[in-house]
């Protein structure tokens, strides 16, 4: 569904991203790991278009088309959808006109139809519809980007730091939410620093490091490997803690 | 004061309210979407006054009837200014903005000056010396169109803005630029419009006061001073707030002219307004508005 082929991306003389290779498959959620600065929420603004073609060189493909020259708005209407820091809500707008521009590519009754999935998915939502959103809590907000993200019917979502700031029993919710997000068909480009709460739903995983990446594997399997439990996870037995979020 | 002269200057203040409010609130829908301050949003009212007269003198035509020529033309020119000036320095710093819209603002002026000379102008239509009276308050017809077109316009604009898609893009747009652009909107399509509905909106507001007031290239001047003042009164971005600072500002002038102290007609509303953002430093709507 989606393949990134030697991405780089530079700001100014510094090299932030190195030869990425990556690929997304449908109904897949793919974690991408790494710590502070190394490139992770530069990859998916690079996907989502978000950042300058002049600043970045490599292909970039979704369903067949190549997408790495097209702005935002364009790669949005393909079906891609992106949640990052620099993508907030509309807080002077109600969650119900935040949700619906998040539909804006649709026809009425596919957006009511959206309306009603999105509403089931996060009942909050609904309870708040006609709130600010600027006067939500972080969770709630995080619930109406990621519903806005679903109005638009996208194929792909490209989440990142959904877990930022988050309570526990929040982010326990949400990441579950993600999960029945995908088995919905959709794929899941999760971008993430708490390995925990990426690798309990994701499928596969990469890691970044300084702008490239070192691993690429299953999770399961990523459970295993040292490194990472030494360098993210700094524990032996991952398993016995995150339990409840698995898919 | 008696009543009749209070009455007066209350009609007044509201006439010249509701001439602040077209123009602030185009200046509003202009800096709540790019957060551009543009300097040269006057000189399209000039321009459509100067429009206005031309369209009646050599084409008969009257005022009001030509704003369904001027209208669109002064959208299409915002449009046009934002497309080919403005967007240019979106992603620089503000200093590279202000420069470039009083730049506008003085070639336009010069311009106008030049080419419709310093000479003050008048259209004059039959209406003009048309007025109605209840208990000894008169309001010219002139006047009174001013006010109900401004009014209509005002509440079909935020109709428009909250109810429409496009009008949703708008709000989008001015409040998460890359947020707006992840939804599918183009954002630089959207400012565009938004531009060149703040222009038309300086027009609209030129052509109504062309018909009592005199044409010259400087007239717009204390009309952009009035409307930066409404809106930064009111809460920058915020449209209630255009809305009530705009009849704050013109009540308070029109108040003190009518009490025999014209030269303090603007220092007067210049005081008020420092006293409320003394209170509202963000002023009256600043910050969320409620619904």
């Amino acid at each position: 569904m989606l393949e990134v082929r030697n991405l780089n991306v530079n700001y100014g003389y510094l090299r932030v991203l190195s030869d990425i290779n990556l690929k997304v498959n449908e109904g897949e959620i793919v974690c991408v790991l790494g710590p502070n600065g190394s490139g992770k929420t530069t990859l998916i603004a690079s996907i989502a278009g978000l950042i300058s073609p002049k600043q970045r060189s490599g292909t970039i493909i979704f369903q067949n088309t190549r997408i790495d020259r097209l702005p935002p708005y364009d790669i949005a209407r393909l079906g891609i959808s992106c949640i990052t820091d620099k993508t907030g809500i509309f807080p002077e707008m109600t969650v119900l006109e935040n949700l619906l521009v998040g539909g804006l590519t649709l026809k009425k009754n596919e957006r009511n139809e959206a309306l009603k999935q999105v509403f089931a998915l996060f009942p909050v939502l609904r309870e708040r519809c006609k709130q600010l959103a600027g006067t939500l809590s972080g969770g709630e907000r995080k619930m109406l980007l990621i519903g806005r993200a679903l109005m638009s019917k996208a194929k792909l979502l490209l989440l990142d730091e959904v877990s930022a700031g988050l309570a526990p029993i929040v982010l326990g919710e949400i990441l579950r939410r993600i999960s029945e997000i995908a088995r919905t068909g959709k794929s899941i480009l999760l971008v993430e620093q708490n390995v925990f709460a990426a690798l309990s739903v994701s499928n596969r995983g990469y890691v970044i490091e300084n702008g490239r990446i070192i691993i690429e594997d299953t999770c399961e399997r990523m459970l295993k490997n040292d490194i990472i439990k030494s360098a993210y996870l700094g524990i032996q037995n991952c398993q016995a803690i995150f339990g409840d979020w698995k898919r | 004061m008696e009543t009749t002269t209070f009455m007066q200057a209350i009609i007044s203040g509201i006439v010249t309210g509701s001439i602040y409010l077209l123009v602030a609130l185009g200046i509003n829908i202009i800096f709540g979407a790019m957060r551009i301050l543009n300097f040269a949003h006057c000189t399209y009212m000039m321009l459509a006054m100067y429009g206005g007269y031309y369209i009646y003198v050599f084409g008969g035509i009257d005022p009001y009837i030509s704003l369904l020529i001027l209208t669109p033309l002064f959208f299409l020119g915002g449009f046009a200014t934002q497309k080919y000036f403005i967007e240019k320095v979106l992603a620089t710093n503000i200093l590279n903005q202000i420069i470039l819209t009083v730049g506008l603002f003085i070639t336009i002026k010069s311009l106008a000056s030049l080419f419709f000379s310093e000479t003050f102008r008048m259209i004059p239509v039959f209406y003009k010396t048309i007025s109605y009276s209840l208990r000894g308050v008169y309001i010219g017809l002139p006047q009174l169109v001013a006010v109900i077109v401004s009014i209509s316009l005002v509440l079909f604009l935020h109709l428009f803005l909250t109810r429409t898609d496009f009008g949703r893009m708008i709000r989008a747009a001015s409040q998460d630029m890359y947020g707006a652009s992840v939804c599918a909107i183009n954002v630089y399509r959207v400012f565009c419009m938004a531009f060149g509905i703040g222009t038309a909106l300086a027009s609209v507001a030129g052509v109504l006061i062309a018909t009592y007031y005199p044409i010259y290239p400087h007239v717009g001047d204390p009309f952009l001073l009035s409307g930066f003042i409404v809106v930064v009164l009111g809460g920058l971005g915020s449209f209630k707030g255009c809305v009530v600072s705009s009849y704050i500002i013109a009540l308070t002038e029109s108040l003190i002219a009518y009490a025999y102290i014209p030269a303090f007609q603007q220092v007067g509303s210049l005081v008020i307004f420092m006293i409320i953002l003394l209170f509202k430093p963000k002023g009256i709507f600043g910050g969320y508005e409620s619904k």
